[in-house]
């Protein structure tokens, strides 16, 4: 199991975290492939070498939350680094880009710290079509506030909905390279 | 995963939630898969997940109300929104328009919905679009068993989980999913090109003829016996034309052009006619008042006992909206109305001898 902790910058729009998250091995979730759930390291374990595949996939999912964390602040659903991270035409892209579209109509944005408590890769599928990789994620999004774009000023009725675990898939695309394609957070699951 | 017997999942997809924009937008989608009992689509997903109802019939622009029960092709003439229903609940629709918060409507009732969105395809009748894959995705190699090569391709679906409507326009969200739909050519969504005029015609803004009438509404009376001049703004492109241009949808353009041809007045007093276009001519200073040289009316009476103390006056105009595209061409009609007020007195002539 991998263990990452990341913090991102501010400003994550809401739908758009629909698109994203991190590992569910750190909540306790089943990793869905009918195996048991790995033993947590010891804490004072080193780090673990990760498979360099499994690499490549999480640096596209940390590329993309910052993306997408790029593209609410700036408000912009056509943010030109959310294709390099994102499958174009796929789910998880189109409610990124559906949220910061729906912000914007609303004058309202997200502002604050949204950590991303871990990340692992639990399957590739190489065989699949097209291939695909399975990625479990926690995010906290505690720190995190929908507000009025015009001064930053809350709105009400939203509460900061905690941590939750996020199953993503990314995607090898036909020029090799991973992008996320999906993603859904379990918002009534903590982690 | 997707297996490389290229078998389809049929997994019951356990209660997911899913919550939307501001966190008080919540759809509950605890689907139950649904055979496919087409031969002709089967369908791939590469989750074993089945988010997406089947749906076996396709809506297209043209197709007015499309029923499940009543497979149809658009085939022209008809509407370029499609329907959706909300009644069923199962896809949470909410409605953003004011401004104190999402409102969740369990029973909304029915909501146009595009038939056609660049970049995912075409609605399918049911909650998903059906269209190419992301450029980056290639189609898998085979077709389903028992399929011909030839007979069919595989499309992509992209199938909505909620819909948030602000002033009406629907913004979607969609379901975490991947999946490939088999469809046979002859059942391939399509589009014509009068399909593509009249989605232009229903994006494409214009409005009623902006009205310069002489004597001027609101400055001054006519009088019985002179002119009201019936002139119009012919420099604005929206309210006159001409306008043209070249409308795309799903590689299928068609030209198009745009212009009034004419105008129906109807002057209040029991009086209708039309006027050509090129004939509405404003009232200049220089111009002798009483020779109007184009559309124009004289009142024989005045408008004192008329509600208000003055004619109603309508101008209706209208648009004619030539295309032509992939050798077949047509003409479509819209009619704007404008409305105004003209008041009309009378000169009391007293002869002495």
């Amino acid at each position: 199991m991998t263990t990452t902790s990341r913090s991102l910058v501010r400003a994550v729009g809401f739908a758009a975290m629909i698109a994203l998250g991190l590992s569910v091995t750190a909540c306790g979730g089943d990793s869905g492939d009918g195996l048991p759930p790995p033993a947590s390291p010891p804490a004072d374990t080193p780090a673990q070498t990760i498979d360099p595949e499994h690499q490549q996939i999480l640096d596209v999912y940390y590329g993309s939350v910052d993306a997408m964390v790029a593209a609410q602040a700036a408000g912009d659903p056509d943010y030109p680094d959310l294709a390099n991270y994102f499958l174009v035409g796929a789910a998880a892209l189109m409610n990124v880009e559906s949220g910061i579209q729906h912000n914007n109509l609303r004058g309202t944005y997200y502002l604050g710290d949204l950590e991303v408590v871990s990340a692992t890769v639990t399957e590739v599928d190489l065989e699949a079509e097209p291939p695909v990789a399975v990625i479990e994620a926690c995010l906290d999004y505690s720190n995190y506030l929908l507000v009025h774009r015009e001064d930053d000023s809350r709105v009400p009725g939203v509460e900061p909905p905690g941590r939750h675990p996020v199953t993503n898939q990314a995607v090898l695309g036909t020029d090799g390279f991973w992008y996320i394609a999906t993603s859904e957070t379990h918002w009534t699951e903590s982690c | 995963m997707l297996t490389l017997d290229r078998k389809a999942w049929v997994a019951a997809i356990t209660t997911s939630m899913v919550v939307f924009a501001t966190g008080l937008f919540v759809a509950t989608n605890a689907h139950t898969p649904q055979p496919d009992l087409s031969p002709s689509r089967t369908e791939l997903t590469a989750q074993p997940r089945d988010n997406c109802p089947t749906n076996d019939y396709l809506c297209l622009p043209g197709t007015e109300n499309p029923s499940p029960s009543n497979p149809s092709r658009g085939s022209g003439g008809g509407s370029t929104a499609c329907t959706y229903d909300t009644g069923d609940g199962t896809i949470t629709v909410a409605d953003d328009s004011r401004r104190r918060g999402i409102v969740r409507l369990a029973q909304y009732g029915v909501i146009e919905i595009p038939c056609y969105m660049e970049g995912y395809g075409w609605y399918d009748g049911g909650n998903c679009y059906v269209g190419d894959p992301p450029a980056l995705v290639q189609p898998p190699l085979f077709p389903p068993e028992g399929a011909d090569p030839d007979s069919g391709a595989w499309y992509w679906l992209r199938c909505f989980a909620g819909i948030t409507l602000f002033n009406g326009e629907p913004v979607f969200y969609w379901y975490a999913d991947m999946r490939w739909r088999w469809i046979a050519h002859e059942d391939a969504p399509s589009v014509t090109p009068e399909q593509v005029a009249r989605s232009w015609l229903a994006a494409i803004r214009l409005e009623p003829v902006q009205l310069q009438l002489a004597p001027p509404p609101g400055s001054g009376a006519g009088l019985v016996g002179l002119p009201v001049w019936l002139g119009v703004d012919t420099s604005d492109p929206n309210s006159w034309g001409p306008i043209s241009d070249r409308h795309c949808i799903a590689g299928v353009c068609v030209s198009l052009s745009a212009q009034v041809t004419e105008v129906t007045w109807n002057m209040g007093d029991g009086t209708t006619f039309t006027c050509a276009r090129g004939t509405h001519h404003t009232w200049q200073r220089g111009m002798d008042f009483r020779s109007p040289t184009g559309c124009h009316h004289f009142y024989q009476r005045s408008s004192r006992h008329q509600p208000g103390g003055h004619y109603t006056l309508t101008a209706t105009s209208h648009w004619e909206v030539e295309w032509s595209g992939l050798s077949a061409s047509g003409v479509m009609t819209v009619e704007r109305t404008a409305t105004t007020s003209v008041q009309i007195d009378e000169i009391q002539v007293l002869t002495t001898r």
